[in-house]
């Protein structure tokens, strides 16, 4: 049980803040009439961090790290096998989203979490 | 929630509105004092059995993150010690004669029926990561067709093979796509058997495999823990796993919101 229990990362509460939003604010009863955020709240509410919509960004990026595996694996001899063990990743803390971060201003300064998912789906809510 | 040290006074004779997180059983109203929302305190307004978890405000809320965060507190507290319906972030009555009247009255039944279903469960959150260089590699070895349009784009300049390149990106975005999908069937079948109920979520990123929220009875938590340990054991370094809770049954709370006529009261 040692074993197992050091594999799973456990987070008893949402690490950051994004994950707490996407509960918040997506989802929970909802009262309409009664839903009231002040002018500072609602441009918050209007943030929309999407998924990676696929385009052709996201096609050359997946080509240019495809050909970058591929050559590593050709010219190192690696195998899928070598990768699974370790050899050649990338860190799992790699922060790919930072950019979302300064889409969202001050907002999240206090986030000091380096956090893969830092989308959340809030879509434009009408405040009351 | 913070603890009574920066507690922000209250006017002797306050009239502003009421803020409210969230409804629960009267009997499982706890009985330590809690602050909320602007370090004020979480009063329990009762009708009938039912209770709303509230806070005096001064209006409309604002959606600082210091709010968003008590908001979600309040509520994570409250539900370490009974069945909790949480409401959507930034609902404010005028008076606490308006939230017994328009919560607890009008939609009782709605409540009654939820608080009856959501008896004993709380929701875990499961997020699935990949890593990414371990799946590119597993679709490189697997796809042969792939592997060849690499070697012919890699190395050459790009402006000779742009167009190769996006296909060979298509391909590889829909391959992953793909494995996307297989994986999370079979998370989801695994941890749907220790689960209630589970809805689903939109991954958020490109290394998300799954976003899923997990209805579970608390008694059934360790065990859903160890499935979630057994997942990530098989996975290995492919795929990290997630869980946050437990939480209050965020997801599971969607209602058709049907209040009672005020005038058939």
């Amino acid at each position: 049980m040692g074993a197992r229990q050091s594999e799973l990362a456990r987070a008893p509460r949402p690490s950051n803040l994004a994950e707490v939003l996407d509960l918040i604010l997506d989802k929970g009863i909802v009262i309409d009439a009664y839903v009231r955020v002040s002018a500072i709240g609602i441009e918050l509410l209007t943030i929309d961090a999407r998924i990676v919509v696929a385009s052709v960004d996201t096609y050359l990026r997946f080509a240019e790290a495809v050909n970058r595996l591929d050559l590593e694996q050709t010219q190192n001899s690696m195998t899928l096998e070598d990768l699974q063990k370790g050899k050649g990743r990338e860190e799992m803390t790699e922060s790919g989203t930072k950019g979302f971060l300064e889409g969202v201003g001050d907002f999240f300064k206090g986030d000091k979490d380096s956090e893969e998912e830092q989308s959340t789906s809030t879509d434009g809510r009408r405040g009351g | 929630m913070t603890s009574q040290d920066d507690a922000a006074p209250i006017p002797a004779s306050f009239d502003g509105a009421r803020y409210v997180y969230g409804v629960l059983a009267s009997e499982e109203v706890p009985k330590r004092e809690a602050r909320g929302l602007l370090g004020r305190a979480v009063r329990f307004l009762h009708r009938d059995g039912l209770a709303a978890a509230v806070t005096d405000v001064d209006g409309p809320v604002p959606g600082r993150r210091e709010d968003l965060l008590a908001h979600f507190r309040v509520l994570e507290e409250l539900a370490g010690g009974a069945t909790v319906l949480p409401l959507r972030f930034g609902t404010v009555f005028d008076s606490d004669d308006e939230v017994v009247l328009e919560l607890l009255v009008r939609r009782r039944a709605l409540l009654d029926r939820l608080l009856s279903e959501l008896h004993g469960m709380v929701e875990l959150s499961v997020r699935a990561l990949y890593e990414r260089d371990l799946v590119l590699a597993e679709i490189l070895a697997e796809r042969r067709d792939i592997r060849r349009l690499s070697e012919r784009t890699r190395g050459l300049p790009e402006e000779a093979v742009y167009f190769d390149r996006i296909r060979l990106g298509e391909l590889v975005a829909e391959a992953l796509e793909g494995k996307r999908e297989r994986d999370a069937e079979d998370l989801i079948a695994r941890l749907a058997r220790v689960a209630v109920a589970v809805e689903r979520g939109t991954p958020a990123t490109e290394r998300g495999v799954l976003s899923a929220s997990f209805l579970v009875s608390r008694d059934r938590v360790p065990a859903f823990e160890d499935v979630v340990g057994s997942l990530q054991s098989e996975m290995g370094k492919r795929m990290q796993l997630r869980v946050t809770g437990p939480l209050p049954p965020y997801s599971f709370v969607s209602i058709i919101d049907d209040p009672v006529p005020a005038g058939d009261l």
